[in-house]
């Protein structure tokens, strides 16, 4: 998609000159989103920051766009006085901050207490046409879902977190449980993104989908499988396109590119072009059993090791899927601005740099 | 209270550290979770879903007569410890204070001695004192190893700021609780280091001259307000001496207790979690070059054969100084056992840490205290 067609308005619910607020700006893809809006021509942006750090991403962004008008505000979503002033006036919201680690309380806090003090205060400023939420395709359960079938939005959500035992899963699920919640209560009419692995230069580790490599060695797992990959600059026009497009009120959208790659020659691609290292190959089966005695073990053990392998996770990363962005497509008309053959060619091009 | 009445405990403050604690006391016999209370309902509410607590509170004194507990753990940003712990044990509640255990040295003899008036226990977080290796040191300097009490201790404490969960936040806001604290940063992190050395002194008074300051990276980023370099020298009524380094330049990471006495030495890894003994050599001339190292080599074996051997027996969790420091506070409270950290030694660590951010450059002293 040329920079002219996405100057194009197509009937938005909000023009141009309309205030935005896009959280986590300076992040990896909220400097993307940042972007996306500026070459799709809207002027005040509201970019919130966290306070102390260069925010370089985002600072590249605004200087490739010298006739912007960006607001970098500086604050903490945890204050509701923050949250207050930086929703002021704002039409659309752009919400991609979320609590990340390993520390349950630390993610809730980051992801859920966060976006009830933005979503209390969108409510109070009455003028919020559209609440992006971005979540994660880690809200998912492919559990009964079989290999190499097709994942989209109708695939059911995790039914069991405690069992499931990851922390950044637990902020996002119940992040989107109080987006929706509060449009039940308040009217606030939402949207909510879930994308799949997010990859492009700015983003170093290798994606999780690949393996492990947690015990010193890489480990490959599966392969058959393809990637639920979506290059950093396409996903943010799928967020973009997501607080815009008219009618798509509590509708959920799954993020990945066409074209996806299987992690086996991913990894090959991954070696020939940013440089070798030494790994080996587990089968799928064989990891969800070796997972099955970890979770075993950590049962027994009463947390001796943490239960951070078991099935559920061993088959949301590895179990191997089909993907699809048809409603993507379809009622947000969004596309692939970055086809995946560039975007590979960018990312590795920065893995080998850095 | 007898051993077949359940101990019920109540969170106050349901931040990061509140689930390790939630962890250990579901795998205390005896005991169970009544309340979880946070001034943020969405935060108490997150640690009672995933704990199976039954109440979720906002207010503390309406948990505390609602929910009726017999024991509190205190789990808050540390200016809000003195008034809770106040009010818990003026309810009538034994209270595990997190670390650190007040601002200042009088809050903390004020809650101590109103725990003694009541009868009540009380104990502090200072968990990395009953880790194993911790737990195996003081068995050591018990048998006499060292030839008597340490003549002197160096202490290291290592921290990161790269460490995302904590970290990063603190530098990242201004506003963060830990850097209205009087000490700063570190008042939030030295404990650990100077409970180790404090468990060895003696008196509630120790000489103490500190240099702290900001480090070079923080004073690259303009974070002067923070200070996260202490160096103390600390000597007791009896001549013992110590050294404390806490920093955040060294990339090892280390956290170590050197204690060094009449006939022997001891060095207290809490990273890799082992405790050397160090002997004087009998080997005569170069012999003590070349097989010397073998004994500390045997030593470091020796330890690493001890921590396989104890993970195989499923005593060796990651948070085993919680789960033992727990259990030894509730055989305290139901069985009437000595506290695991005698009164005097949380007043001591107090003390000394209130000298240490007295001798802090003006401009890092802060004092949050309402009215202040």
């Amino acid at each position: 998609m040329s920079d002219g067609d996405m100057a194009s308005d197509r009937g938005w619910i909000v023009g141009r000159d309309e205030t935005v607020l896009v959280t986590g700006s300076a992040g990896f893809i909220g400097a993307r989103v940042v972007d996306s809006l500026l070459r799709r021509g809207f002027r005040n942006i509201r970019c919130f920051v966290r306070p102390g750090s260069g925010n370089p991403l985002l600072m590249a962004v605004l200087k490739e766009h010298p006739e912007h008008r960006c607001e970098v505000f500086s604050g903490n979503l945890l204050s509701r006085d923050d949250c207050a002033r930086a929703a002021a006036g704002v039409y659309v919201v752009y919400h991609l901050v979320a609590g990340r680690g390993k520390s349950f309380p630390g993610c809730f806090q980051g992801s859920v207490v966060t976006t009830r003090n933005l979503l209390d205060a969108v409510v109070a400023g009455k003028t919020i046409k559209r609440f992006v939420n971005v979540s994660s395709f880690i809200i998912y359960s492919n559990r009964r879902l079989a290999q190499n079938a097709v994942w989209d939005e109708s695939c059911p959500l995790e039914d069991d977190l405690e069992k499931r035992f990851d922390a950044y899963l637990y902020g996002k699920f119940k992040q989107d449980e109080i987006v929706r919640a509060y449009q039940e209560k308040h009217g606030v009419p939402y949207t909510i993104v879930c994308p799949g692995i997010v990859f492009g230069p700015g983003r170093k580790a290798l994606p999780g989908s690949l393996g492990l490599d947690t015990f010193g060695i890489f480990m490959r797992v599966g392969g058959a499988g393809r990637m639920p990959l979506t290059y950093v600059d396409n996903c943010a026009d799928a967020i973009v396109l997501a607080g815009l497009i008219p009618g798509v009120e509590g509708e959920v959208f799954n993020v990945t590119d066409d074209d996806l790659p299987k992690s086996r020659s991913f990894l090959r691609q991954y070696k020939k072009r940013v440089g070798r290292f030494r790994s080996v190959w587990l089968s799928y089966p064989l990891t969800y059993g070796l997972c099955w005695l970890w979770e075993l073990y950590a049962a027994w053990s009463k947390g001796q090791l943490p239960p951070v392998f078991n099935r559920r996770n061993c088959a949301f990363s590895w179990k191997g899927h089909r993907y699809s962005n048809r409603k993507l497509k379809a009622l947000l008309g969004w596309g692939c601005r970055v086809p995946m053959k560039e975007a590979l060619d960018c990312y590795f091009r920065y893995q080998k740099d850095e | 209270m007898n051993d077949l009445t359940k101990t019920r405990i109540a969170i106050v403050g349901c931040g990061n550290i509140a689930d390790q604690h939630a962890t250990q006391i579901k795998l205390l016999p005896g005991c169970e979770i009544v309340a979880a209370c946070d001034t943020d309902e969405l935060m108490a509410g997150q640690l009672a879903d995933r704990f199976h607590v039954p109440s979720v509170f906002t207010d503390a004194s309406r948990m505390l007569r609602e929910a009726k507990p017999d024991a509190v753990h205190i789990t808050t940003p540390a200016q809000s410890h003195f008034s809770l712990g106040r009010m818990c044990l003026e309810a009538g509640c034994h209270v595990y204070m997190e670390k650190p255990f007040t601002e200042t040295a009088a809050e903390t003899e004020t809650l101590l001695r109103l725990a003694a008036e009541k009868r009540l226990r009380i104990t502090v977080g200072h968990n990395l004192q009953f880790s194993p290796e911790a737990v195996r040191m003081r068995e050591l300097v018990k048998s006499g190893f060292l030839g008597g009490p340490p003549i002197h201790m160096e202490t290291v404490q290592c921290y990161s700021h790269d460490e995302p969960t904590y970290g990063r936040i603190v530098l990242a806001d201004p506003q963060h609780w830990v850097r209205r604290l009087p000490g700063s940063l570190s008042h939030n992190l030295i404990s650990h280091g100077i409970s180790k050395i404090a468990e060895f002194l003696i008196g509630d008074d120790p000489r103490i001259i500190s240099l702290s300051f900001s480090s070079p990276f923080l004073r690259g980023l303009g974070l002067t307000d923070i200070v996260d370099e202490v160096r103390a020298t600390i000597q007791d009524e009896q001549g013992t001496t110590a050294f404390f380094l806490f920093t955040t330049q060294f990339g090892t990471g280390s956290n170590e207790l050197r204690l060094f006495g009449k006939s022997a030495n001891l060095v207290l890894d809490n990273t890799n979690r082992t405790v050397l003994r160090v002997l004087p050599s009998n080997y005569k001339s170069y012999m003590r070059y070349f097989f010397a190292p073998w004994t500390d080599a045997r030593e470091h074996l020796r330890n690493s054969f001890r921590n396989m051997r104890l993970f195989a027996k499923n005593d060796f969790h990651m948070d085993y100084g919680m789960k033992k420091l727990m259990q030894l506070f509730y055989a305290a409270v139901r069985e009437g056992r000595p506290d695991p950290i005698p009164a005097a030694e949380i007043l001591r660590t107090s003390r000394i840490m209130e000298k240490i951010f007295q001798q802090m450059p003006a401009q890092h002293r802060t004092d949050s205290r309402p009215g202040s």
